[in-house]
């Protein structure tokens, strides 16, 4: 079993709170993590959905010192026990043993247990269903496309060239159907050469494709769909001139 | 509820005054300046405080009052502190126990080999009130003895005071490293205000633990001082003050007037006594004189005490204790000492350069001290639990009465 992260400092049906056993040594957010009780045959699976460091104690307050890094660790030996970084966590899903499941999951873990990064193999199980989007989108206070492409890119990292991302892409489409601009922001991230850190330069603002005549083309899925009975009328972008 | 509103027009009041004694002020502090000048070179000011013979202060041997000095370079040390707190007890609460937390902070720069960087720790000891408390006579036989045969025995302060020195006593075996390690106290050196209003036992316990805290300390070698945020002392200016008197320079001694009046009036002198220029100025103002604020780190010359408490309880004639002036950055600060510090040059620099490092990161206070008054303070969450912890135990031992009072009931949830 790899090293724990943390442990269990909060939890609920939908939620966890992890401290982490180092300073500044929590998963990445969007990334999969596992909790585990001993002795309950339950694991827990979630997405990161936030990190922060903070003191300890609410009573004190950070303030800047204005030393240079390092020499503050030199100079305040005791920082590290006066800080502590946590994260928190979306339950997404669970399993037992092999058996993997994107659901609530009917008890959340006891406090204090321990908190692993997902294995690939655990990844691959809870997201072989997209049901795994569906509490993502539903985190508050958190920016739904980083959290929506960090999963995604996660989870198919796990998978490798088998990622269902097509099936991931039409839920998240249902999913979304109220909000295009989130979905067209995730879809556009995922595309083929996109990622956190990717090899290939960013497809940041790529040129508008033009059409034989000259006139601005709509991407694929902008196609207009073909009418029944009918000839495909002229399309033409009503913001082609701006 | 405070009504801020019906003390609005007293305050301005009082910023009126304190701006009317502003110019008072000023001058006496350039007049006490000038006198530093003056007694740092009287060469008969110290023999004439010794043949005075009462508690005051008097320069150090061989030492030159006008000296200032700057913070050596800091190398690798090791500083204790410790600190303490208490959960009083409540008689409205089931069971006036009561709790002494004693806090300490140890960090270490450049750690010796199997040694922790830093240490932050409390030691809470629980105090059930005793059952044989002594009563006073009055209370004797009376109704209300009942009541005070449970109480505390003691003053609280002496028992966190106590708690505090013996922690310290024992951090200095435990992370004492040799040569290199400082121990620092919040306060006094020796809290003289508290062990001379005390009577009986309590006296005698608090200064047998001092005394073998001091003794420990130098036998270890280990600089040990007392720091002091806004030091209210005048025993600087009360020296400077005795070296005012015109018969001094001529007769090495005081005139009879300011023999009796020297010490008597300290704030109010006759306007005639020679002493009086400088009346009212506290040691402070003096230190400000020789420190400026660009000085940080800087120090005044160490100024001896002459006292008959430490010679007789503490050192038994084996050394006196002193005290110098720090420019702390955002202050002056007090620093009081053992003899033995300062006459042994390497501990003396290694507790100078230490206190300032201390008070460089800490922003004027040193970081040790405030961290353990963190570990030894408790705050009201904390003192709620301590109360609802006992409240439960006494409870499943089957105690019945586990009541509050109304008064309490009506703190803990007061009604609209």
């Amino acid at each position: 079993m790899s090293e724990s992260l943390g442990e269990v400092i909060a939890s609920d049906s939908q939620t966890l709170q992890v401290e982490c056993h180092q300073l500044y040594g929590a998963p990445a957010f969007g990334s999969f993590v596992r909790a585990e009780c001993l002795g309950s045959g339950t694991q827990f699976y979630g997405v990161v959905t936030r990190v922060a460091t903070a003191p300890v104690d609410g009573n004190r307050v950070v303030q800047a010192h204005g030393m240079p890094p390092g020499e503050l660790e030199q100079r305040k030996p005791h920082l590290v026990d006066l800080l502590r970084t946590t994260f928190e966590v979306r339950l997404v899903g669970y399993g037992q043993g092999e058996a993997r499941v994107a659901a609530t999951p009917p008890t959340p873990p006891r406090l204090h247990c321990f908190v692993y990064r997902a294995t690939p193999e655990e990844v691959s199980g809870v997201t072989s269903t997209p049901a795994f989007l569906r509490p993502l989108t539903q985190v508050m206070d958190v920016p739904m496309e980083d959290l929506l492409v960090g999963a995604m890119h996660s989870a198919q990292a796990a998978w490798g060239p088998m990622a269902p991302l097509v099936t991931w892409g039409k839920f998240l489409a249902r999913l979304l159907r109220n909000d295009y601009l989130t979905l067209e922001g995730v879809l556009q991230r995922l595309s083929p050469g996109t990622g956190p850190i990717s090899s290939a330069p960013p497809r940041i603002s790529a040129p508008p494709k033009l059409n034989g005549n000259g006139n601005y083309r709509p991407p694929i899925y902008e196609e207009p769909l073909p009418i029944v009975g009918g000839a495909p009328r002229e399309h033409r972008d009503p913001f082609a001139d701006f | 509820m405070l009504d801020l509103e019906a003390v609005l027009d007293a305050m301005h009041g009082l910023a009126d005054e304190v701006r009317g004694s502003r110019e008072e002020t000023l001058r006496r502090r350039e007049r006490g300046r000038a006198q530093i000048e003056v007694a740092g070179a009287l060469d008969c000011l110290r023999g004439a405080v010794q043949k005075f013979g009462e508690d005051m202060a008097l320069p150090a041997a061989q030492r030159d009052m006008r000296r200032t000095y700057p913070p050596p370079a800091v190398g690798h040390y090791t500083v204790i502190a410790t600190d303490g707190s208490q959960v009083a007890p409540d008689y409205h609460h089931v069971a006036p126990w009561y709790l002494i937390n004693a806090g300490c902070a140890v960090f270490r720069y450049g750690p010796p080999p199997g040694r922790s960087r830093s240490r932050l720790s409390s030691e809470p000891i629980l105090k059930p009130p005793q059952r044989n408390a002594q009563t006073t006579r009055d209370e004797e036989g009376t109704a209300d003895a009942r009541a005070v045969a449970v109480s505390v025995s003691g003053r609280l302060e002496v028992e966190r005071l106590r708690a505090e020195l013996e922690y310290a006593a024992r951090l200095l075996d435990e992370e004492g490293d040799p040569g290199r390690t400082v121990l620092l106290l919040d306060g006094p050196l020796i809290q003289w205000r508290m062990i001379s209003d005390l009577r009986g036992p309590e006296k005698g316990e608090l200064v047998r633990l001092f005394k073998e805290l001091v003794y420990r300390s130098r036998e270890l070698r280990i600089p040990i001082a007392g720091f002091i945020s806004r030091s209210r002392a005048v025993e600087w200016v009360t020296l400077l003050r005795f070296s005012l008197c015109d018969d001094l320079p001529t007769t090495g001694r005081l005139c009879p007037a300011c023999q009796r009046g020297l010490l008597r009036f300290n704030t109010e002198p006759p306007a005639d006594a020679h002493h009086a220029p400088l009346a009212g100025l506290r040691d402070i103002e003096l230190a400000n004189q020789l420190l400026d604020r660009s000085q940080r780190g800087w120090r005044t010359e160490v100024i001896e005490l002459q006292s008959k408490m430490w010679d007789q309880e503490i050192t038994e004639g084996a050394g006196a204790a002193g005290f110098f002036y720090l420019q702390a950055g955002a202050e002056i600060a007090r620093v009081e000492l053992p003899q033995w510090v300062w006459e042994d040059q390497a501990q003396m620099d290694l507790l100078h350069s230490a206190i300032w490092d201390q008070c460089d990161v800490g922003h004027g206070y040193p970081m040790a001290l405030s961290e353990a008054h963190e570990a030894a303070v408790v705050r009201g969450a904390d003192r709620d639990a301590f109360y609802l912890l006992i409240e439960r135990i006494l409870r499943d031992s089957d105690f019945a009465e586990t009541n509050l009072s109304a008064k309490a009931r009506s703190k803990r949830r007061p009604l609209a």
